[in-house]
């Protein structure tokens, strides 16, 4: 897709996710919304190799959402995608469906159950190191959350990846600044933050991570970089990005829009 | 005289957080969502505004380090209360706790001492799923040094939360959420109920339930049950400490009733419900009329579906029909009883 494209099927992606969230009444929306074009990006932007009629295909990149709450921007991609029909999506969260409020391994084009934070980039390394070991030539991506950054095991897996030199690795930091209860700069600082991936022995993008523009120039050489450092792509988002009063507000980690703030954010995403 | 008033359990936990942060400046509170909008199920309401944000504060996602910083501020001088929305999360933090926190008197001759409370959050909703949903207090009770507190009522939740920040060891505290709803007469006056010591929450002299948490709850409710239908009169014990525990009080019970139900809100497995049977049949040997029953959650990761989630939980339901068993009791019908649910929580009064 080329990036006016792209930018169509982000403004889909949003309203996809509204509309689960208020159908279901479950979901973090403002960190699905934050990620919308890092996915949109990954997925429809010729960047990860898979094959939906073959979710087990065994030379697919691996894709970790790390940040597993934000499945509810994940889900619609993996349908459209054809990984799963679409009415499958109307039960997102209901009992005894297929999706949950986080990602597992029964969803097929999912790699990981995810959702407890600090695991993810972990997991990835882990794959990563197989495709060394096993001679392929697969790309490993995991999304993290930037409050989850806070967990010291992600870090411990920053220096192992780099011991290693997995190349082939790469992780996309969703850096909306905000965690669940703050702003992250409030809670406890991560600035400087580019700067400690580097001191970790990791490359570093630091992008607009809303910019299609960014993302694609970001990733478009990621199979064939000459570095033998693993790649972080530092995606500085908008949390709750498209709807202005949950942009930047702390109370849009989750939560369910009704009445007029539902029929603005409508409004707002069908114009976006 | 004592001046009473009802409290729900939640508004007790609150009621002791003030009380003792008002009456001792070195205690402190500290943990993921303490002083946000929901302020941890409303336990923690209105801390920050009347401590201010030094004694009562928000922490990151980084539970290992932010366990050492409690350990670190105990043995210097504070008091620190560290809370854990879920008991889930608390073990990220097990090197700390199992290494570092549970072993300082120890290592340091009995000099350092470690007056930290741990709450954690137990309990289920429904579709919690496997990683919000246990319980694993054998596990801290298994490990020397560490106290384990699981009050059922909102009287024993401030009183036993009062000792527990008042002691100079190291407290876990776990709280089941269910429970949150439920009231009874809890003292104005922070009343300290001391660590260590079981209740009698219904006296019987037929069979011993010895229910743990939520499951004291259950407990009473199968007791109604069979009094009604079996006229069998069930005593309900609350250990309302695990670790130390009131062995005395459970073994007076069965002694006096030959019959042990344990109704853990765990695993059986190594749980605590073998270290109840284990207990009572050191000091119950000869006087048990039959073997102990243990009641417990299924041997498997606790599943989402609801209707498996029912499957995955004792309830009253499975009390009744071990006491049924052990006293050779026709299986009474039960279809009629209303049982707890996510929908229809227990309200008390105890």
């Amino acid at each position: 897709m080329n990036t006016a494209e792209l930018k169509e099927k982000a403004k889909w992606l949003r309203r996809q996710i509204l509309q689960i969230v208020v159908d279901s009444k479950r979901g973090h929306i403002g960190g699905a919304f934050s990620c919308t074009e890092v996915l949109i990006a990954l997925y429809y932007g010729g960047i990860l190799r898979c094959d939906p009629s073959n979710p087990n295909w065994p030379d697919r990149d691996r894709f970790i959402l790390s940040k597993g709450h934000s499945c509810v921007a994940l889900f619609p991609i993996l349908s459209d995608l054809g990984f799963f029909p679409s009415s499958i999506l109307d039960s997102y969260c209901k009992n005894g469906c297929m999706l949950g409020g986080h990602p597992d391994r029964n969803i097929p084009g999912v790699e990981a159950d995810t959702g407890s934070l600090g695991h993810g980039l972990g997991i990835a390394a882990g794959m990563a190191l197989a495709a060394t070991i096993d001679c392929k030539e697969y790309l490993t991506v995991a999304l993290l959350g930037d409050g989850e950054c806070y967990e010291g095991s992600v870090w411990e897996s920053a220096m192992f990846a780099a011991h290693h030199q997995l190349n082939r690795l790469i992780a996309v930091v969703d850096r909306n600044g905000q965690c669940v209860t703050d702003f992250t700069e409030s809670c406890n600082r991560l600035e400087p933050f580019a700067d400690k991936w580097s001191a970790f022995g990791w490359d570093v993008r630091s992008i607009d991570g809303h910019s299609f523009d960014e993302l694609l120039n970001a990733f478009q050489d990621i199979r064939i970089r000459d570095s033998s450092k693993p790649l972080v792509v530092i995606a500085n988002t908008v949390k709750g990005k498209g709807v202005s009063f949950m942009e930047r507000n702390l109370v849009w980690h989750h939560g369910i829009p009704q009445g007029e703030e539902l029929q603005t954010a409508w409004k707002e995403l069908q114009c976006s | 005289m004592t001046a009473t008033r009802t409290l729900t359990y939640c508004q007790a936990i609150n009621e002791a957080l003030i009380q003792e942060m008002e009456r001792d400046a070195r205690v402190f509170i500290y943990g993921i969502g303490v002083p946000d909008c929901k302020r941890i199920f409303g336990s923690t309401a209105g801390l920050v505004e009347k401590f201010g944000p030094q004694r009562c504060f928000d922490t990151p996602l980084s539970e290992d380090a932010m366990t050492g910083f409690g350990l670190g501020a105990a043995i210097n001088g504070l008091r620190p209360i560290h809370v854990h929305a879920r008991v889930d999360f608390l073990l990220l933090c097990m090197n700390q706790l199992a290494n570092m926190i549970a072993s300082c008197r120890y290592s340091s001759g009995g000099k350092l001492d470690v007056p930290l409370v741990i709450r954690a959050i137990i309990g289920r909703g429904w579709g919690q799923t496997f990683q919000h949903s246990k319980s694993v207090h054998s596990v801290f009770a298994h490990i020397p040094g560490l106290k384990v507190v699981m009050p059922t009522t909102p009287r024993d939740a401030k009183g036993l939360l009062i000792s527990a920040i008042r002691d100079n060891d190291p407290v876990i505290f776990i709280e089941h959420r269910w429970l949150y709803y439920a009231v009874e007469e809890v003292p104005e006056q922070p009343t300290a109920i001391p660590l260590g010591k079981a209740r009698i929450l219904r006296t019987g002299d037929d069979v011993t339930v010895v229910g743990v948490s939520w499951m004291g709850v259950e407990a009473l409710k199968a007791a109604d049950i069979l009094k009604a239908r079996h006229g069998v009169c069930v005593e309900v014990v609350d250990p309302r400490t695990i670790s130390p525990l009131d062995t005395e009080v459970i073994a007076r019970s069965v002694g006096k009733t030959g019959h042990c139900i344990v109704a853990d809100n765990d695993w059986l497995h190594c749980g605590f419900s073998a270290e109840i049977a284990a207990q009572v049949s050191e000091t119950c040997f000869g006087r048990l009329k039959s073997p102990v029953k243990r009641i417990g959650f299924a041997f498997t990761h606790c599943p989402s579906a609801r209707h498996l989630e029912d499957r995955f939980y004792p309830n009253a339901v499975d009390i009744v029909r071990a006491a049924e068993e052990m006293l050779g009791l026709k299986p009474t019908e039960m279809t009629d009883e209303d049982m707890y649910s996510y929908e229809k929580k227990f309200k008390g009064p105890f």
